[in-house]
Parts: structure tokens; sequence; C-alpha cells
């Protein structure tokens, strides 16, 4: 069953006139072998080369894996052929050939990034990478970043990466609609106790983020269970009701709203009511939780009856006649 | 409970339920509409690929639902396609691409993904040319700026 087998009797004329729209297209160049896009980048470059044609072409995802520094660059490369969007998937790998990590010049690469709208960072194994491959990874997503023009950018996605200068990368992305946001995305919730004065919580870096995107639209915010210094805003897995107030403030463009509970069990009941005075113009509210209490459940239609409130709920279901017509609106 | 599907040239298939809950879409219809002898409409899908899609869900009937999860394993293969599945395949382009379009519009995930690994097979080891001509691509590049492109990637010619 190799590759070869496969393409049997699909290759015969005539050639279709079947257009395969964008996601399919996204899917098909998922299944491309990375070994064989990335050894050398022949296969995507092909891929991409052909494809130019094949509109709507709006997506393209791209493997950096078992790639040296001097490869990802080429990968760059690639850019006049993904139109909008880009999806980079980083693996963690120490380099082969044992190089340090080395800043590349890139701009060739980078002015052929300007038509991007969208960039799609996401790293599946960061968090069990070795230290030297985590700082491999922050290194490669901040080069990449920095090279690339993000003032086109709509969408961006920082999930579960470890990334420092996040402030400094978001106050490029000015036309920035949606953002991802992993909360392992380092320091975004780093506090100074010596700012806490009892009455109300510091900022926390991701709110200084979020005030650079004026226009966000949308908001993901996932893996909300943290640790060690961001202990003021989730003990014991809860938010701090201030948060929400925080994130209002600073997105009042913000209608949509995603946000993955680890445990919702234990947020405080006053959350719901943080909930609704602060984003009052939500247009749509996404919890996603395995474990969401009945309570819950059942005051949220109440609260939120303007909004379309999806969820990935195990016990909580909106009844689609009642709440379908609300959404977007 | 057998199930009534209407294709898009108004041609009746009437299949178990089990089977046309492969579809995902059509699970949610009989879900939201509730116990019906009346036809699903599938206006999105002739009857040949219908009857393609209803043979390859009887195949798979017993098969565990798959459930997309973000925790997916990113790293896909396209190389671990079922033999039976590969038979199936084995049709004329337009009639695949009508399968992945009407797995993508049913959702049927796995007809969908073995559609695209199927797809995604034909690429391997193309040149941009030979991609081209087996996708129906009309090479739009002018000679200039194929020539451009060729010297910007000829890291990547090289066999």
């Amino acid at each position: 069953m190799g590759t070869s087998h496969s393409c049997k009797g699909s290759t015969g004329p005539p050639p279709s006139s079947t257009l395969l729209p964008s996601e399919i297209l996204i899917h098909i160049s998922s299944f491309l072998d990375p070994k064989s896009i990335n050894a050398a980048g022949k296969t995507c470059h092909r891929w991409y080369a052909a494809f130019r044609q094949y509109r709507p072409v709006q997506y393209a995802v791209c493997w950096l894996q078992d790639i040296t520094d001097s490869e990802m660059e080429r990968t760059l490369a690639f850019m006049p052929y993904l139109p909008q969007r880009l999806s980079l998937i980083i693996p963690h790998k120490e380099d082969q050939d044992g190089r340090s990590p080395g800043r590349q010049d890139g701009p060739a690469a980078a002015s052929n990034a300007h038509r991007l709208t969208a960039l799609d960072f996401s790293n599946q194994t960061v968090s069990s990478s070795s230290p030297l491959a985590q700082e491999q990874v922050q290194y490669r997503c901040v080069t990449l970043l920095e090279m690339s023009p993000l003032s086109q950018l709509v969408q961006l996605s920082l999930k579960d990466v470890y990334l420092a200068p996040v402030n400094m990368i978001l106050e490029r992305c000015l036309k920035l609609r949606e953002l991802n946001i992993g909360f392992r995305v380092m320091g975004a919730m780093n506090w100074d106790e010596d700012q806490y004065r009892g009455g109300s919580l510091p900022e926390p870096p991701l709110i200084q983020w979020l005030g650079h995107l004026p226009s966000l639209h949308t908001l993901r915010l996932q893996s909300m269970r943290l640790t060690g210094t961001d202990t003021m805003y989730t003990a014991l897995d809860t938010i701090h009701p201030q948060f929400y107030a925080h994130i209002s403030a600073a997105c009042p463009s913000l209608r949509s709203l995603h946000i993955s509970f680890d445990n919702v069990r234990r947020q405080q009941p006053q959350t719901l009511d943080h909930l609704q005075t602060c984003f009052s113009c939500l247009q749509e509210l996404s919890l996603g939780s395995t474990d969401l209490p009945q309570t819950w459940a059942n005051m949220l239609p109440q609260l939120f009856d303007r909004l379309y409130v999806s969820s990935l709920l195990t016990s909580f279901e909106i009844t689609p006649s009642k709440y379908g017509p609300s959404r977007g609106g | 409970m057998p199930v009534t599907l209407t294709s898009l040239d108004d041609v009746k298939f009437t299949v178990d339920k089990d089977v046309a809950e492969r579809s995902i879409l059509i699970k949610n219809m009989i879900e939201d509409v509730g116990e019906s002898d009346s036809p699903i409409p599938l206006p999105n899908v002739s009857s040949a690929v219908l009857k393609k899609v209803i043979e390859y869900c009887e195949h798979h009937r017993n098969d565990p639902v798959q459930v997309q999860d973000e925790t997916d394993d990113p790293r896909k293969r396209s190389n671990d396609i079922e033999e039976w599945d590969m038979k199936f395949m084995a049709v004329d382009q337009e009639m695949l691409f009508e399968i992945i379009l009407a797995a993508n519009y049913l959702d049927i995930k796995p007809l969908l993904d073995v559609g695209c690994k199927t797809v995604a097979n034909i690429i391997k080891g193309k040149t941009p040319e030979e991609i081209r001509k087996t996708f129906n691509i009309v090479n739009d590049f002018t000679p200039e700026e194929e020539a451009q492109i060729k010297k910007e990637n000829e890291w990547a010619e090289d066999r």
C-alpha cells in the first residue's frame, strides 16, 4: 500500500472539470508526506507552484518538520505560492547538524509575504519538548513572525507556542480581527505581586497585548489551566472575574469570545454575572469544557438569550429552534 | 429502520439507518426531524455519486465513528489507505472529485480523508507541469514569470 498504488485509476483522461474548494485543498495538502515536503521542499514547491492557478487557493498548510535553518529559509520562499493563508506546524526538533539557532536574514522571503492575511502557529509537542527544542521552536516562530510583514494580517493563531515578544508582534497587527491564543504562550498571564493592592488585579500582559488590537472581533482563549505565577487569576483553576473586565475594556470591538475551560465546575459562581456584564455586546460566546455544571447550563440561555451560544459541552445543549435565529445578532 | 435518500436528479435510494448515519449531516437531519418516512433530499449529490457514497458507507457500516479532535495527530500519512478503499477510489478523476465534494457535504470524514489521500498520492513526485496536466490546470504564467519562478526555485527542481 504505497503511494504508487493509489494513483491507479485516478489519472485517466479526461481531466476533471470539477474544482475543489479551498478547504478541500487544505485537507489534501495535509496528507502530503511531511518528509518529502521538508527534506528538500520539492513536493511542497511543486504543489503550490501548480496550484497557484487552482482557484480559489486561499490557504495552505506548511510543515516545518525535520528542517534546518537554511531549509526553513527555503520554506519561506514558498510564500509567493501561498496567496493568503499560511498554517505552520512546527514539531519540536533539535538541529541535526548541531548548529545553534542563529537569526537568518530573509528580506526576500519577507517581501514575498505581503499578501499574507492569516498565520497559524501550532505545536503539538511543545509541552513535551526538551528545553533546547522549545527554545528552537520559539526562535523559529519569532524569526518567521519578524520576517513577515504583518500589517495585512487579519487572523493569527499562537496556540501552544512559547513565544516571548508577543507584544512586539501584535503591535504590528493593526488589522487583526481574529486572535487564537493559548495561555501557555509565555508570559501571557504573568503578574507582579507587588502591584496587587487587594482592590483590583493588575492587568496581565495578555490584556496589554490585546490593547494593540482595536479591531479585534474574535478572541479564542485556550488552555485556561495555569500554574505558578498565574495563580492570582486562576487560583484553583478559576478565572478571576476581573479578568473578563480587562478583556472587555481592551477589546471594545469584540463580538465573539471563545473560552476553553479545563475545569469549569470550579469557576466562581459570579463568573456568569461578570460574563454578562462585561460582554453585553457579544454576538457569540463559546465555552469549551467537558465539565459544565447543570446550573450553568440552565443559566446561560437566560443570561445570553441574544447570543448564539455554542458549546463543546457534554451536558449542555441549546435548542436550535429557540436560539438558532439569534445567531450572529 | 430504512431511510430513503433522494439525489439531485431525483433518484431514490433506500438504505439502512445505520448506513445512512455514517453521514453526520444525515444523522443530524434524522435527529432533528425525528422518526419519519419522508425521503431526505440531498440536492448537492447526483445519483451516480450517491450510489458510490452508499457503497462506501455500507462497507464501513460497522467501523467505529471517527471523532474529529483537535488532538488528532497532524502528521497525517497518505499511504495508509486500506486495500478496499484503494479499489473503491480507482475511479476517473471527475468521479474522485465528486466523491470528495459529496463526502465534504455529507460530512463523512473517513471518506473525505481517503479521497484527499488519493489526490495527495496523485500529486506526489509530480512536477508542476505534470500536476497541471493531471488536474487540468491552465498555466497562466507568462514565459517571463515562469522563468523567474524556475530560477527562484532551482534548488527544488533536482530529483
